[in-house]
C-alpha cells in the first residue's frame, strides 16, 4: 500500500466513483490510480491536478455517453452480469437513476394526460387544500407573524395600567409618561400618542373632516420612522404647548397638497388656527398600537402631544416605550413595579389607596392579543381541511396504485429497475403536486385580496394581506407536503411491486393493509369533518343569537353623525345649551325625522369615559370605588335610541339650559346604590369632577358598551355639564333615510356650528362592527366545514365505489347462487357503515376538545352544545350513508352474468 | 476496402481510433488493459489522445464482439482495485489481418515516393 500521501485526492476519488457507471468503475479507478502512482513519485502537486483533470474528462465524456446511448451500454452490462439478480444489482445501479426518473417522469405526463379524471380531481382536491393553507399561511404571517415595520421592533413596548376598578387600560397621564422618561436605564424612551380625533379644515368656503391624531415629539424617533419630505417633530415643537407645527400623512399629501416637494411649509387652517406642515410621512407609516390604541392607519394629520409632568388627571395617552439594550420585559416590569410604589407614596391625591400596576406588553403582541382567539380557530379549521384534503388524495392515489399494480408487477418482472417504477409513481405524484399548488395559489391569492377587501374592524394589519415571495414559498411548501402525503407512500409501495406474486395470483397482503389504510384515511376525513360541522355550528347559532339578544335600544331606523360645535362662539354653558336646543329643533323639524338627540359616544361606538361613582356617604371617590360610564347628553336622545324607562323621566331641554345637577342612570347603578328603593330624587357622587347628582330617571340598561354583555352602569349626564365633545347626534326617521346625512349638515351649517358634521353612518353599523370578527370566523368556518364534508363524501364514495368494484366477482356468485338484491345491498352497505360508526364518535370526541378554542368567541352557546354535536353528526353520517350507497346501489343491481362473463 | 475514415469488415466498422486501440492491444498481448492501452498509444502517436475515449472504444468494440474482456485480481498499487485485461477475438484478429493486407496492397509502390518525399 502507497503511502497516505501518495494515495489520489480523496474527494476526486469519492466524485469519480459517483460518475463512473458502476461497471466501469473498478478497473478504471484501479487503472487512475496505477498512473497516478507513477506521476506522484515525481510530483504530488502536479500528480493530484492531473487526478482532478481526468476525473473532470470522465465525468464530460460518461454525460455524452449516456445522452448518445443509454440502453446499449445497460444491455451489455446487464448481460454480462447474468447469473447475478439484475433487480439487485438495478438497485445498485446508482448512475442510471437521474435518466430513468426522467423517463419516468415524462411518461407519469402521459399516463395523467390520459387518465384526465382521476388527475382533475386529485389537482382540485389538493389545490382546495393548498389554497386554504395558503389563506391561512397569509393572515398568519402578515397578521401574527410579520415583526411591526418599525426599527428593531421586538424592543418596542406598550404600557398599560392597573389602577384599582381600571383593569389593562392601554392609557397614562401625562405625568406618568414623563415618569417612564426618568425611569434609570429601563428604557431608550417613551413616547405617548392620543387617541384619533376629528379636526375641521377650513379649505376656501367650506370645512372638511380630517382624522387627527397626536404625538409627542420623541415618537417617530423613538420608532425609526422618518419622514419622506421635510423633517420630523423636533424636541422645541411642543414649547408651545399647542403645538403649532404639523406632519401630515402621505396620502393627505397626495390628495390635499397635490404631492408637491413644496408643502413643506405651507400652512393649513386646522380647527380655526393655521399650521404649518414641516414634514409628510412614508406611504406605509401607520401608528400601530395595542388593542384599545384607537390610532387607525386612516390619519391625516399629525399634532404635537406635548407632555405635561405634572398633569396626573387623565388616563388617556397611549404610551409606547424602546426597551435599553439588554433589558428583558421582566426587568422592566420589575422596575415599573419599583416606580408604582413611589407614585403611590409620592402623590396620593392622584392615587388614594388604590393599587397600582404598570406592565409593559411586546407592541406586537399586544396588538394582536384581541384577535388571536378566531384566527386561531380559523387557522384550526384550515389545517383540517388541508389534512382531510392530503387525506383524501392519498386515498385516492393508493386507489389508483391498487388499480395499477399488476401493470407495475409486469413491469418489475420484465425487468424495469426499481428507481423507473418509483420514478413514474413519484412523478405522478410531483406532477399533481405543482398543478395543485398551481391550482392553489391562483385561487388563494383571489380569495386573500377578497378577504382583504372585507377589511373586518378591529382586526389589525388586515390591510397588508397581501401576495409576495413568501406566499410563493409557502405555496410550494405545501405542494411539498401534498406530494409527500399522495406521491411518496403509493412510490414506496411500487418500489417492492413483487412481480411474480401477483401475476400467479397470490393475493397480496398489502393488499389487505392498503384498504386498511384508505378505510383508516376516510374515517380520519369523516371525523375531521365533524369538527367543522360542528365548530360551524357553534358559531352560527352564536351569530343567530346574537341577532337576536334584546339590546335595550332599537339600532335599526336610525342615522348618528359627530356634529362639532365651534365653542369660542358662546358666551356661558347657557348660551351652548339653548344652541343644542335650536339645532336639534331645526334637525327634527328636518321631514322624516321622527326624533333626534346627541350623546358623545354612541352604542357601540367602543368607548365611552369611565370614572368611579359612590353614594353620598363619602368625602371623595377614589379608584376602589365601583366604575360607570359617563355620557354627555343632549336630551331626546335617550327616547330616540329607544330605551326602556323604569321610573322616572327623560332629561328635558331645561336641565340643559340651566346646567341643573340631574342625571338617568341605568337600574343597575339605581340597584347598587339604592338597592330595593326608588332611586327617582336621590343623590350620588359622580366622578369627572360633577357635582353630586340627583337621579332624575331609571332606564332599563341598553347594552351599548358591548353588544354580549352588561358592562358597568350607566350615568346620562347633561351635555353643558359634563362637556364631552364632538357630540354625536342620533335621528330617528321612517323611510330609508336617503339624504338625510345631507339635510343634517346643512342644519348644522346653517345653526352656525362652524365645524364640519363628519362620520354620517347608520346606528346598526356599529352594531355591525361589533360583532364582525364573530361574523368573519364563521363565514371562514362555514365554508371550510362545507369544503370538507364534501371531500370526507367523496373520498368516502371513491372508497366505496373500489370496494363494490373489487367485490363485484363475490356479489355476482352470490347473486347466481340466490342472494336477493337486498341481502347484497346489505353486504355492500356494511364496509361503509363500519367506518362511518368509527368515525363519527372519534370526530365528535375531537370537536368537544377542539371547542376549547372557540370558547371566547361564541356567544350564549356551550362548546359542548348537544344540539349542534347531534346535527353534526346526524350531517356526517347522512353524508356518508348517501356516499356509501350509490356504489353499493351499483353493485348490487349489477347483472352477474354481465360481470362473470366480463371477468373470464 | 477503405470506406472514409473507417474500415469496413463484414457487418462491423472499425473506426481509425478503434483500428489502433486493436492494434495497441495486439502489441501488448497478455498485458492488454486500460492503461497499459493507453500508455501504448501515447507511445507510438504524435496527438493527444483523451483516457475517456480509450475505454469507449475498449467497449464499443466489446460490444462488436472484437475483443473480450475480463477482470484480473485487485492488487495493491492499484488502491486494491482488479484490472481489466482484453484479449482480441477472433473477429477481432481477423479485422486487423484483413486491413492490413488490404492496406499493404495499396501501399505497395508508393511507399518509397512517399518516404522520399517527405524526407527530401
Amino acid at each position: 500500500m502507497a503511502p497516505a500521501s501518495r494515495q489520489p485526492p480523496r474527494p476526486a476519488v469519492w466524485l469519480a466513483s459517483r460518475l463512473l457507471p458502476r461497471w466501469e468503475r473498478e478497473e478504471i479507478l484501479g487503472d487512475l490510480h496505477e498512473a497516478f502512482t507513477v506521476r506522484a513519485a515525481q510530483s504530488q502537486v502536479r500528480a493530484r491536478l492531473w487526478y482532478w483533470g481526468q476525473v473532470g474528462l470522465f465525468a464530460g465524456q460518461g454525460l455524452v455517453d449516456r445522452v448518445r446511448d443509454p440502453i446499449g451500454e445497460r444491455r451489455r452490462w446487464l448481460e454480462e452480469s447474468v447469473g447475478r439478480d439484475p433487480i439487485r444489482r438495478g438497485r445498485e445501479e446508482r448512475g442510471w437513476e437521474v435518466t430513468t426518473m426522467a423517463a419516468g417522469l415524462v411518461q407519469a405526463t402521459r399516463r395523467l394526460a390520459k387518465d384526465w379524471r382521476f388527475s382533475a380531481s386529485m389537482t382540485l382536491i389538493l389545490g382546495v387544500g393548498i389554497g386554504a393553507g395558503l389563506i391561512g399561511w397569509s393572515v398568519l404571517d402578515r397578521v401574527l407573524m410579520q415583526p411591526l415595520p418599525y426599527e428593531d421592533a421586538d424592543r418596542l413596548g406598550l404600557v398599560r395600567v392597573d389602577l384599582g376598578q381600571i383593569q389593562n387600560h392601554p392609557g397614562l397621564a401625562q405625568a406618568e409618561v414623563a415618569d417612564m422618561r426618568a425611569l434609570d436605564g429601563a428604557f431608550v424612551g417613551a413616547e405617548a400618542a392620543r387617541a384619533e380625533f376629528t379636526a375641521t379644515l377650513e379649505r376656501g368656503e367650506g370645512y372638511e373632516p380630517v382624522l387627527a391624531s397626536g404625538v409627542s415629539t420623541g415618537m417617530l424617533d423613538l420608532l425609526g420612522v422618518a419622514p419622506v419630505l421635510g423633517r420630523s417633530f423636533g424636541p422645541r415643537d411642543d414649547e408651545d404647548l399647542d403645538g403649532e407645527v404639523i406632519l401630515v400623512s402621505h396620502a393627505f399629501w397626495q390628495s390635499h397638497l397635490g404631492g408637491a416637494p413644496d408643502a413643506v411649509g405651507q400652512t393649513l387652517n386646522l380647527n380655526g388656527r393655521p399650521r404649518p406642515v414641516v414634514g409628510v410621512l412614508p406611504e406605509d407609516f401607520a401608528l400601530h398600537l395595542g388593542a384599545g390604541g384607537n390610532v387607525s392607519a386612516d390619519v391625516q394629520v399629525w399634532f404635537v402631544q406635548s407632555i405635561d409632568p405634572t398633569a396626573r388627571n387623565f388616563w388617556g395617552y397611549r404610551t409606547v416605550v424602546r426597551l435599553a439594550e439588554g433589558r428583558t420585559f421582566e426587568q422592566v416590569n420589575e422596575a415599573l413595579e419599583g416606580l408604582a410604589t413611589r407614585l403611590l407614596a409620592e402623590d396620593p391625591d392622584a392615587y388614594g389607596d388604590a393599587d397600582l400596576r404598570f406592565v409593559v406588553h411586546d407592541l406586537h403582541a399586544d396588538l394582536t392579543a384581541g384577535v388571536r382567539p378566531a384566527i386561531n380557530a380559523a387557522l384550526a379549521s384550515i389545517v383540517l381541511l388541508l389534512l382531510v384534503a392530503f387525506a383524501n388524495s392519498a386515498s385516492l392515489m393508493l386507489g389508483r396504485q391498487r388499480a395499477r399494480e399488476m401493470d407495475l408487477a409486469v413491469r418489475s418482472a420484465l425487468g424495469a429497475g426499481r428507481s423507473r417504477l418509483v420514478g413514474t409513481v413519484l412523478g405522478e405524484g410531483l406532477i399533481l403536486a405543482l398543478a395543485a399548488g398551481l391550482l392553489g395559489g391562483v385561487l388563494a391569492s383571489w380569495a386573500v385580496y377578497a378577504l382583504r377587501a372585507l377589511d373586518p374592524p378591529g382586526i389589525p394589519r388586515w390591510s397588508d394581506l397581501g401576495v409576495d415571495w413568501s406566499f410563493l414559498v409557502a405555496a410550494l411548501g405545501l405542494a411539498a407536503l401534498g406530494f409527500i402525503a399522495s406521491g411518496f407512500y403509493p412510490a414506496w409501495r411500487a418500489s417492492g411491486a413483487s412481480g411474480w406474486k401477483l401475476i400467479r395470483g397470490e393475493t397480496s397482503t398489502r393488499g389487505t393493509s392498503s384498504a386498511t389504510l384508505r378505510s383508516t384515511l376516510v374515517g380520519v376525513q369523516l371525523a375531521l369533518a365533524v369538527v367543522l360541522i360542528f365548530s360551524a355550528l357553534v358559531l352560527g347559532r352564536s351569530t343567530a343569537r346574537l341577532a337576536a339578544v334584546d339590546l335595550g335600544y332599537e339600532p335599526e331606523q336610525a342615522l348618528t353623525m359627530a356634529v362639532p360645535i365651534d365653542g369660542g362662539q358662546f358666551d356661558s354653558p347657557s348660551d351652548e345649551g339653548v344652541f343644542l336646543r335650536q339645532l336639534t329643533e331645526r334637525i327634527e323639524a328636518i321631514p322624516g325625522v321622527t326624533s333626534a338627540g346627541a350623546v358623545s359616544h354612541v352604542p357601540l361606538y367602543g368607548y365611552a369615559p369611565t370614572d368611579a361613582f359612590s353614594g353620598i356617604d363619602v368625602d371623595s371617590l377614589n379608584w376602589e370605588n365601583k366604575l360607570a360610564n359617563y355620557f354627555s347628553t343632549v336630551p331626546g336622545y335617550l327616547e330616540t335610541i329607544g330605551v326602556e324607562f323604569r321610573t322616572g323621566r327623560d332629561l328635558l331641554n331645561e336641565d340643559l339650559e340651566e346646567r341643573r345637577p340631574v342625571a338617568v342612570v341605568d337600574a343597575s347603578l339605581a340597584e347598587t346604590l339604592f338597592p330595593g328603593e326608588n332611586a327617582v330624587g336621590r343623590v350620588f357622587k359622580a366622578g369627572w369632577g360633577l357635582p353630586d347628582l340627583e337621579i332624575v330617571g331609571v332606564i332599563r340598561h341598553p347594552r351599548v358598551m358591548d353588544a354580549r354583555s352588561e358592562v358597568r352602569p350607566q350615568v346620562y349626564v347633561p351635555a353643558t355639564l359634563f362637556r364631552w365633545r364632538p357630540l354625536y347626534y342620533v335621528v330617528r326617521h321612517d323611510g330609508d333615510g336617503v339624504g338625510l346625512g345631507e339635510a343634517v349638515r346643512a342644519e348644522a351649517d346653517a345653526a352656525g356650528t362652524g365645524r364640519a358634521v363628519y362620520d354620517v353612518r347608520p346606528l346598526d353599523g356599529y352594531l355591525a362592527d361589533a360583532t364582525s370578527a364573530l361574523r368573519l370566523t364563521l363565514t371562514l368556518i362555514t365554508v371550510l366545514a362545507g369544503l370538507t364534508a364534501v371531500l370526507a363524501a367523496f373520498g368516502l364514495f371513491s372508497v366505496m365505489m373500489y370496494v363494490a368494484y373489487r367485490a363485484r366477482r363475490a356479489s355476482a356468485i352470490r347473486s347466481a347462487l340466490g342472494a336477493t338484491r337486498g341481502e347484497l345491498l346489505r353486504h355492500h352497505l356494511s364496509g361503509g357503515t363500519r367506518i362511518l360508526l368509527g368515525a363519527i364518535p372519534v370526530g365528535l370526541l375531537l370537536a368537544v376538545v377542539g371547542a376549547r378554542l372557540l370558547q371566547t368567541i361564541v356567544y350564549d352557546v356551550s362548546t359542548y352544545d348537544a344540539v349542534s354535536l347531534l346535527v353534526a353528526a346526524v350531517v356526517a353520517a347522512g353524508v356518508g350513508v348517501v356516499a356509501t350507497w350509490l356504489p353499493a346501489q351499483s353493485a348490487a343491481s349489477a347483472d352477474p352474468m354481465e360481470t362473470l362473463r366480463a371477468e373470464g | 476496402m477503405i470506406y472514409g475514415v473507417g474500415v469496413v469488415m463484414g457487418h462491423e466498422t472499425v473506426g481509425e481510433f478503434e483500428h489502433l486501440v486493436l492494434l495497441a492491444i495486439l502489441r501488448l498481448s497478455d498485458e492488454a488493459y486500460g492503461a497499459s492501452v493507453f500508455e501504448e498509444l501515447t507511445g507510438h502517436t504524435n496527438r493527444p489522445i483523451l483516457r475517456p475515449a480509450v475505454y469507449n472504444s475498449l467497449r464499443r468494440l466489446e460490444a462488436k464482439g472484437l475483443v473480450r474482456s475480463e477482470l484480473g485480481d485487485p492488487t495493491p498499487e492499484r488502491g486494491g482495485r482488479a484490472k481489466r485485461f482484453v484479449q482480441l477475438t477472433a473477429g477481432g484478429m481477423s479485422v486487423l489481418h484483413d486491413s492490413r493486407r488490404t492496406l499493404l496492397s495499396l501501399w505497395d509502390g508508393v511507399a518509397t515516393e512517399i518516404d522520399g518525399a517527405t524526407e527530401g
